[in-house]
């Protein structure tokens, strides 16, 4: 094999944080080479400083021993490097095809020639194997589907050095499969794939070589046979991870009760039907299921953010159906929302208008005639930033000026300060890194333990797998199935999140 | 740079820059910029009375400043506070050309009362509409304004037009109901005890308590304060109508401080100017204050430069509007040089 990508001595620095310091590493033509890391180790960047995006401090850069100097994104594809991005940047409104060619439309005279396009974009679809109903518009398929289609357009346009930014963290067990095995495909047809993921179990089924970041150095490149998974993972927090052991509780009675829930979506569709469940007390109960199955809004529904249409909600034993958030929060739920920064903060406010939100009817921070004791919530603030030991330069700046993982934290140690009967808590790994992770099923299982009940949602199996006491699966607003921990086993779980009973 | 005294240095730099330009301006009048700005400050400051009648010009911008400010910051948009103003003024007015007989005491009450339910009255319908029916709060604010001053309008030339002459105006309301001057050189009048406390209550509210608390994050993120717990909806109402009842506070003390009547345009565009100056300072009262002061000063300076060296007093409002646009542009520059430093570093 040869070498198609060198990078030498590159760094990059934001401000005065060093993203990338000095990194050296060589990508082979055909490999799978995955780059992991924790959160903020500068996966992305350094890959978007090869895709363009960013400009380099210093160092150099060769594409089959060629010195080349990208200043856009334009020049990176223009050399035949795509990228999948974290976000998608598709029209719903336009057809698969339609996106597929958009920019690069074929032409008849002055027309866009449709019928090329189809064929075209069909013949693709065909060849990787890709289960793709072109026709469709791209805004009513699933978010697997979608990812396809941002694959599509990089064949399209030639590519041959294809960077995945976290491709999986939208993708059930069985779709990240498909997705490896597109990534066969690309390696048989010589192409290059370089993945960038936080999940050691994916990293270590497809690569062919392996490259730890750390801090912004990157430390080693692997070859994967060679390394084992817990290996993998030292390395990569830079020390041991305890792994999360299930813990026995007493198992109390029930904290959280449901009966023929049913919540209306944002087009009044009702996206949760008649469900009805329980979290008891000492308990985890783990909802899993594809995004977008009617999660959110059982979410919202559940903090109060959103009306119960139908149906009855019991909480700590009063009926909590038409309670308002202030009330359910005075009851003692804590709800950690899937996206922490459009829900779980104000970006634009300060630290400590940020950390003192749900508190601030609390005896300790209100004053007579409704004044805000100014000093409480200064120590209080002060005191969250050093105990979770949140980076920052003072209480006053910016939330959204900090990092995400600071940004997580900011959410946690808000949300972890107050008693707490009940948690709900969505989503809890997407984007934290391994460190962060390890803290928050800590804290999740410290909950149990002192007999709280937790309600956690993701579409990550593997987590709800490794915390939960019972697992539902939940499929088009429905519990479509549900089993104690004792008997889950995974396959089942993957089928039924794609709405196959078994 | 700290964040909140960037916003500080760049309003005075900017007005620091169009007071240089209006020097240059002044130079075409052949009048030294300096003794154009001593001018301006001796007829603004100069002696007591003169300071008063600065106060006096300062209370409508400083009250329809605040209300714009309270609105603003809660995150709701009254464009309406001219036409809260208008009704207000009007129906004091009406009330104090009907009744007579009422003492004073009570009769004063009874005005400023009255103004601040018909200011809140006319913003809560704007807001309740919104907060209940998301109806564009901005559209209905403006719409709002044309209703309330031609209403006015057809008020004064019909059932209300004064007896005396020919002035769009109603009669003179009864004297039990007038804010006496406190100097009669100056029509600063005992009004101004009725702002002070209004522009205590509204420093108090949006700085201190856990209402403006709620307020400012509601504006920065209505989701995140509405996962926090805070009653969104309520409290948009709530700024709505404080913002309405600032409006019309300013109208009455108008009415029953400055005219004693009410008069088609009583407001020359008072809500506008406020409206700048409370932009201009990103809604903090504080800055509404001292913006409202430095206005006034200007605006009485002005007449004083005209009678006394022939510059003509718009050169005050070019001044007043250079000076807006240099904030802006300061804003905008400041942005983008914090992205490239984030970006760059």
């Amino acid at each position: 094999m040869s070498e198609i990508i060198r990078l030498e001595s590159i760094t990059k620095k934001f401000g005065k944080v060093i993203a990338v310091n000095n990194v050296n590493l060589s990508i082979e033509n055909g490999e799978i080479h995955s780059i992991i890391g924790e959160n903020g180790a500068g996966k992305t960047t350094l890959m978007r400083l090869l895709y363009g995006m960013y400009k380099l401090d210093s160092g150099s850069m060769f594409l089959r021993n060629e010195s080349v100097r990208f200043s856009s994104p334009k020049d990176a594809i223009e050399n035949k490097i795509g990228m999948v991005h974290q976000n998608f940047m598709l029209i719903d409104d336009f057809t698969v095809y339609e996106n597929v060619v958009l920019g690069l439309e074929p032409r008849k005279f002055l027309s866009f020639d449709r019928t090329l396009a189809r064929e075209k974009v069909r013949k693709l679809a065909e060849e990787y194997e890709m289960e793709v109903d072109i026709d469709w518009l791209v805004g009513k398929i699933s978010v697997g589907l979608q990812q396809k289609v941002e694959i599509l357009k990089l064949l399209y346009r030639n590519s041959n050095i294809l960077i995945f930014d976290e491709p999986t963290a939208v993708l059930t067990p069985q779709e990240s499969d498909a997705l490896f095995q597109i990534f066969q495909k690309f390696k048989d047809s010589e192409k290059t794939v370089i993945f960038i993921s936080h999940k050691l179990k994916e990293v270590k089924k497809v690569s062919d070589r392996v490259s730890i970041m750390r801090n912004g150095n990157l430390l080693k490149t692997f070859i994967n046979k060679n390394l084992s998974e817990e290996q993998l993972a030292e390395m990569i927090a830079g020390r041991k991870i305890s792994k999360t052991i299930p813990i026995r509780t007493k198992i109390g009675k029930a904290i959280l009760k449901t009966e023929n829930l049913t919540i209306l979506g944002n087009k009044r569709i009702p996206k949760v039907k008649k469900m009805s469940f329980e979290v008891k007390s000492g308990e985890i109960v783990g909802i899993a299921g594809v995004v977008g199955n009617g999660q959110s809004e059982l979410e919202e529904a559940i903090s109060g953010m959103r009306k119960i249409s139908s149906g009855k909600m019991i909480f700590n034993g009063k009926d909590a159906t038409r309670m308002s958030v202030r009330e359910r929060r005075e009851l003692g739920m804590v709800y950690i929302p899937e996206d922490r920064i459009r829900t779980g903060l104000a970006p634009l406010a300060s630290i400590r208008d940020n950390l003192v939100m749900g508190h601030q009817n609390e005896k300790f921070f209100l004053g007579s005639l409704e004044f805000i004791k100014r000093s409480s919530v200064r120590a209080f603030a002060e005191e969250s930033v050093k105990s979770y030991e949140i980076v920052c330069k003072s209480i006053e700046e910016q939330v959204g000026t900090l990092s995400g993982g600071n940004m997580q934290k900011v959410v946690i140690a808000r949300e972890f300060s107050q008693n707490v009967s009940f948690l709900m808590i969505s989503q809890p790994t997407r984007g934290v890194d391994v460190r962060g992770i390890e803290f928050i099923h800590k804290k999740i299982l410290d909950m149990k333990k002192s007999g709280g009940a937790v309600l956690l949602i993701s579409a990550d199996l593997d987590e709800i797998l490794a915390l939960s006491d019972r697992i539902l699966v939940m499929y088009e607003g429905q519990i479509i199935y549900s089993t104690s921990i004792q008997d889950a086993v995974s396959k089942k779980i993957g089928l039924a999140m794609l709405g196959i009973r078994s | 740079m700290k964040e909140r005294y960037k916003g500080t240095f760049i309003i005075m730099v900017s007005f620091f820059l169009s007071l240089i330009v209006g020097g240059f301006l002044m130079m075409f009048y052949h009048v030294s910029p300096i003794d154009g700005y001593k001018e301006i400050l001796e007829g603004a400051l100069g002696n007591k009375y003169l300071v008063y009648s600065t106060l006096s010009r300062m209370i409508p911008i400083l009250l329809t400043g605040l209300s714009i400010a309270i609105s603003f910051n809660a995150g709701i948009w009254n464009i309406g506070a001219e036409g809260q103003l208008y009704l207000a003024a009007f129906g004091v007015a009406a009330l104090g050309v009907t009744f007579h007989g009422i003492p004073s005491v009570l009769y004063l009450v009874l005005g400023v009362t009255t103004g601040l339910a018909i200011g809140g009255l006319w913003a809560w319908i704007p807001g309740y509409l919104r907060v209940k029916y998301n109806v564009n709060e901005v559209v209905m604010t403006i719409m709002l304004n044309s209703v309330a001053v031609y209403f006015t309008l057809y008020m004064t030339n019909g059932p209300f037009r004064t007896s005396q002459g020919a002035l769009g105006a109603t009669d003179v309301i009864d004297k039990s109901m007038w804010f006496n001057h406190i100097n009669p050189l100056s029509n600063l009048n005992t009004g101004v005890y009725v702002a002070i406390v209004a522009v205590a209550v509204v420093v108090y509210l949006m700085l201190f308590s856990k209402r403006g608390y709620e307020w400012k994050v509601s504006r920065l993120n209505p989701r995140f304060a509405l996962y926090g717990g805070v009653n969104v909806k309520g409290n948009m109402l709530l700024a709505m109508i404080i913002s309405g009842m600032l409006a019309g506070l300013a109208g009455t003390l108008l009415v029953m401080g400055d005219y004693h009547r009410f008069l088609n345009g009583i407001s020359p565009g008072y809500s506008w100017t406020g409206m700048i100056l409370a932009m201009m300072v990103n809604y903090d009262p504080i800055g509404v204050i001292i913006t409202s002061f430095v206005y006034a000063v200007m605006a009485s300076g002005g007449l004083r430069l005209e009678l006394e060296l022939n510059v003509p007093q718009e050169l005050v409002q070019i001044i007043f509007v250079l000076s807006v646009v240099f904030v802006t542009a300061g804003y905008a520059v400041a942005n983008r040089v914090a992205n490239r430093i984030q970006e760059e570093g």
